[in-house]
């Protein structure tokens, strides 16, 4: 298990940097993120399942440094992490346990963007030391506070992943016994919705009303692809 | 007279991928801009003066989206060399002409990558996830990407060979052919991925087509009406227990 939270440590790292800070090369998007911890932790089925409908919705996100967001990369990834943690074996048969994983990825999506706040205060810190480091012609000084900036940022995605998929493991796991009677869930269901919310923000930033036929042409053409496909 | 070689620039292309790592919200990517410029400064300065002028000028107010930032350092690389080389003692011009780059390197890149190409190599993720598997985050991945590393190269390499020249060439009306093109491309990515999963949900039980439908429709109108992103998810989930338990 400790090694398991040692690779969730890195990996979180990776998710926090490749979101704003270095590389976004879309590393940190659920639909890779997700899949990739997934094959790691054994269940890569469940993790493309819930990357593919955690991506749409994050796609209302842009990474620039400014925006007060949800820090979605992040919460779907603790949510992913967090459901494999408390059903290894097999979460798609888990249903609420699922549904648990989704809502705790919204809540760590919406504290984390608090705390990204807070990094960029502190960055603003690490600006103000490097004019003085500037003063004295420290380039070396200058360099790393940058680069103070960076591990920042990776401390800050691995220690999100790392306490909250814990913290959420057991939560899940408590969850899973007291929704035991509930009744049936049914994962298609989940599934369709969020991918539904997903195309619904995914029309409203991207769509104008004058390309509305393009739109139309396009779902024609998907109805098509569908029904050929079975 | 070249003083910098190709060498140093692809070592501002390799700390280019690191430039938002300090974002800040008083001077934003002052610092990951002179760190991307750390190989000039030690390439060009040894003055001791020199080196603290330098740091102070690209310490000031830079914005730009971090992939087409890649422009204004090959651009300012190439004005560096050529102050060193002329022996400037106004560096104004350089300072301005950064200030005056910020603005449409955001503009253009901000509408390509986070307007365009990300949407749209999402959706065909999604959409390849749906019909063939483990294929779909590849090739997101993998169709994001090449557009991404070959502007921070270009980006760099273009605009050491231009100069100041650069900005007459990063106007978004000159590149808006093109953006209405992708856009058109995006949207009608958008209505396939739609259409198609509208039907693979019908497919599963009317009741699951109806709530995809509903949950879009509804996501759809409280965006437009500026309500909370978070009334859509309860929207959903009630959806979502209606399918479950009604049915």
């Amino acid at each position: 298990m400790f090694q398991k939270y040692v690779i969730l440590f890195f990996s979180g790292g990776i998710i926090g940097l490749d979101t704003t800070a270095a590389w976004q090369m879309l590393i940190s998007h659920p639909l890779i993120s997700s899949t990739l911890i997934g094959w790691i932790f054994g269940d890569l089925p469940f993790g493309l399942f819930f990357g593919l409908t955690m991506e749409l919705i994050w796609l209302k996100d842009i990474p620039v440094g400014g925006a007060k967001l949800p820090e979605g990369n992040i919460g779907s990834f603790v949510g992913v992490s967090t459901v494999l943690f408390a059903q290894p074996q097999g979460a798609l048969n888990q249903p609420w346990v699922v549904f648990g994983g989704f809502l705790y990825a919204f809540l760590i999506a919406y504290l984390a963007g608090f705390t990204v706040l807070q990094m960029r205060r502190n960055n603003q810190i690490l600006a103000k030391w490097a004019d003085h480091f500037a003063v004295k012609g420290s380039s070396s000084g200058v360099a790393w506070m940058h680069r103070l900036g960076i591990v920042h940022a990776f401390f800050h995605g691995a220690i999100w992943t790392v306490v909250a998929a814990w913290l959420g493991a057991r939560g899940l796991n408590e969850f899973a016994l007291w929704t035991r009677d509930w009744g049936h869930l049914t994962l298609f269901g989940l599934k369709y919705t969020l991918l539904g919310m997903g195309i619904g923000i995914v029309g409203y930033y991207h769509t104008s009303k004058k390309n509305y036929p393009i739109l139309f042409a396009g779902i024609v053409i998907g109805l098509l692809i569908g029904w050929l496909w079975g | 007279m070249r003083r910098l070689r190709k060498s140093d620039l692809l070592k501002i292309i390799w700390r280019s991928f690191y430039i938002q790592g300090s974002w800040n919200f008083e001077r934003m990517l002052n610092l990951g801009f002179v760190f991307c410029l750390m190989p000039i400064l030690n390439k060009l300065y040894s003055d001791p003066e020199n080196r603290k002028a330098f740091l102070k000028r690209h310490l000031q107010y830079f914005n730009a989206h971090p992939y087409f930032s890649s422009f204004a350092l090959g651009a300012v690389a190439r004005l560096e060399e050529k102050a060193c080389v002329e022996k400037w003692t106004n560096f104004t011009p350089i300072e301005k002409f950064k200030f005056r780059l910020s603005s449409p390197l955001g503009a253009i890149g901000d509408r390509l990558f986070w307007g365009t190409i990300k949407p749209a190599s999402a959706i065909l993720g999604v959409f390849l996830s749906l019909v063939g598997g483990i294929a779909g985050p590849i090739i997101m991945f993998v169709l994001y990407n090449i557009p991404h590393s070959f502007i921070r190269y270009y980006g760099v390499f273009h605009g050491y060979k231009k100069g100041f020249d650069i900005v007459s060439e990063l106007s978004l009306r000159r590149y808006q052919k093109y953006f209405d093109a992708l856009e058109k491309l995006s949207l009608f990515s958008v209505g396939i991925l739609s259409g198609f999963l509208f039907l693979a949900s019908a497919k599963m039980g009317l009741e699951i087509g109806a709530a995809f439908f509903l949950s879009a429709g509804i996501t759809y109108f409280i965006l437009r009406k500026s309500l909370s992103f978070y009334w859509a998810l309860f929207v959903s989930i009630v959806l979502m227990f209606w399918v479950s338990f009604i049915f």
